[in-house]
């Protein structure tokens, strides 16, 4: 099993807006944002322009979606969670959680698992966190699947087109004024500056 | 370990001054009693490092570590200090520095649920296989299928904990008490089921390793992410549910990126934490190799508020299990 393929990248919304056009219109989509549901009715998303907020990161990190080809479903995986007041042992919580049994006082969530979807990528566009802050988004994918890695290479070739190479992430235009002009660039907003991107 | 204060008992350093960290004693398992009496070299206030081998058996991820003065009135003597929790850190010591009976820097417990949990499911599995086999073991020799289901999935549940040598011996016999009745196709079946399991057993235990480690450590990995959902985390990056998260090296660049095997996210009191787990690789004393130890100290200085959680791989002679956080890592958090 190799390293799995993931491209990071920079870029703000104007960088983002030419390449998720060209994306959407060479191919029909569906997106599920990667987070944890109540119930199994994920709301979709059907194009890469309905991303909300695009080009901005309310968190620490930019939002994740899990991309599929318009005809692929998004199926959500049951996880069961003991709960904070288990009323049985927490060890035989644990154990009937792990087997899929939910125990009293657990409760039943939903997520969405790239290891569930053979075909999909997942997709972060990343985004200013402050004027000064722009956040990494990324194009990764766990699999080697011949329809992931399409996929995956028509984000990259899409998205990445007019991206300048700066170590190992690719930065937008717009990006790279703000690189130059002594902006923070990473990948995390908590994560300390010795991981902030430098040109070179 | 005997308190060592003042004495640096590191054979590379004899002659330095020593500062004095805590110990986990015996029996002690929170964080508030912390003991000093382990010696290492002491450090200016202020001054970070890098790993500093400890006894020549362990390593102290001193770059995590912020040296401080003595707090209140108690100042430490000359070319002494001592190394303490700043605010926002925590000291960050391998399975309570002892990594021969802990798996996990907290080592605040081991888990016996999360292994419970997959032996229940491992045992209903083999019960499985067993209970066909037997079934057919039954109807080839013509006794009740109910004893062969019953029989099998004794054989099945407990296979593990039978020695080779008797398992050779009850194939043996079940061999040979079919060809003394002259039922050959039940010897054939009986023997090829045998040679079959002995096969399987074998060729597991050989899968081929990559990048990401042996199928072992992929498999524990997964284990690792099911348990720390059912604890409400939920998986971010990697745990074989996702593209393992990566961490750039010094200025974005390749040189010195980390690839963390687990990363999970979970909301407490309306902040998201962040957790990263790593399997690590050990020496022959317990303890991460130096190289495993590097990686986790460059996600912890990457992330200062995050917790990093060292977990032993599978197959290295010692218990391969997670921490139980019993909620405590999120009390510890806030």
């Amino acid at each position: 099993m190799s390293r799995p393929r993931v491209v990071q990248f920079y870029a703000t919304k104007s960088d983002l807006e030419p390449g998720l056009r060209a994306i959407d219109s060479a191919q029909r989509l569906t997106l599920a944002e990667d987070r944890v549901y109540e119930n199994s009715n994920v709301p979709t998303l059907r194009s890469l322009a309905e991303i909300p907020d695009l080009g901005k990161v309310q968190g620490r990190r930019s939002s994740r979606f899990l991309v599929l080809r318009e005809s692929e479903r998004v199926n959500p995986a049951r996880v069961v969670q003991t709960g904070k007041k288990s009323k049985v042992p927490r060890g035989v919580a644990t154990a009937l959680a792990l087997i899929g049994i939910c125990p009293p006082g657990g409760k039943v969530t939903f997520e969405i698992r790239q290891s569930d979807h053979p075909s999909s990528i997942v997709f972060a566009a990343g985004g200013l966190a402050n004027p000064q802050l722009l956040i990494a988004g990324e194009i990764a994918t766990m699999h080697e699947t011949a329809a992931s890695r399409e996929l995956h290479g028509l984000f990259c070739k899409e998205l990445l087109r007019g991206f300048t190479k700066v170590k190992s992430f690719d930065v937008g235009p717009e990006a790279m004024v703000l690189l130059k002009s002594g902006g923070r660039l990473t990948i995390d907003a908590k994560a300390r500056d010795i991981l902030d991107l430098m040109a070179d | 370990m005997p308190g060592i204060e003042g004495t640096c008992a590191s054979a590379q350093s004899p002659n330095l001054p020593c500062a004095a960290i805590g110990e986990w004693r015996d029996g002690a398992r929170s964080s508030n009693s912390f003991s000093p009496n382990i010696a290492v070299p002491a450090l200016s206030p202020g001054t970070r490092s890098t790993l500093l081998p400890l006894n020549t058996a362990r390593y102290l991820v001193a770059l995590l570590l912020l040296v401080i003065p003595l707090p209140g009135n108690s100042q430490p003597p000359a070319g002494r200090a001592v190394i303490a929790r700043s605010p926002g850190q925590r000291i960050y010591l391998y399975a309570h520095a002892d990594p021969v009976m802990n798996t996990d820097p907290t080592g605040h417990e081991t888990l016996p649920s999360l292994m419970t949990g997959f032996t229940i499911q491992a045992i209903g599995f083999r019960m499985l296989i067993g209970s066909a086999v037997g079934v057919w073991d039954a109807n080839f020799r013509g006794y009740s299928q109910w004893k062969g289901l019953a029989w099998g999935a004794v054989g099945g549940a407990i296979g593990p904990l039978i020695p080779w040598q008797l398992g050779v011996t009850l194939t043996a016999y079940g061999i040979g008490e079919a060809l003394e009745d002259g039922d050959y196709d039940s010897a054939l079946f009986r023997g090829a089921t045998a040679v079959l399991g002995a096969g399987s057993l074998r060729w597991s235990s050989k899968l081929p390793g990559g990048r990401l480690g042996n199928l072992n450590t992929q498999l524990q990995n997964s284990r690792l992410a099911a348990y720390l959902q059912t604890k409400g985390w939920k998986i971010r990056n990697g745990g074989g549910q996702g593209a393992e998260e990566r961490i750039p090296g010094v200025g974005g660049g390749r040189n010195g990126e980390t690839w963390v095997d687990i990363t999970a996210e979970k909301n407490v009191g309306g902040t998201v934490k962040t957790l990263r787990v790593q399997t690590v690789d050990t020496l022959a004393n317990g303890a991460p190799t130096p190289r495993e130890l590097s990686a986790a100290s460059r996600i912890r200085a990457s992330f200062p508020g995050d917790k990093v959680l060292l977990v032993p791989k599978a197959g290295q002679g010692m218990p391969a299990t997670p921490p139980l956080f019993h909620g405590g890592e999120d009390k510890e958090e806030r």
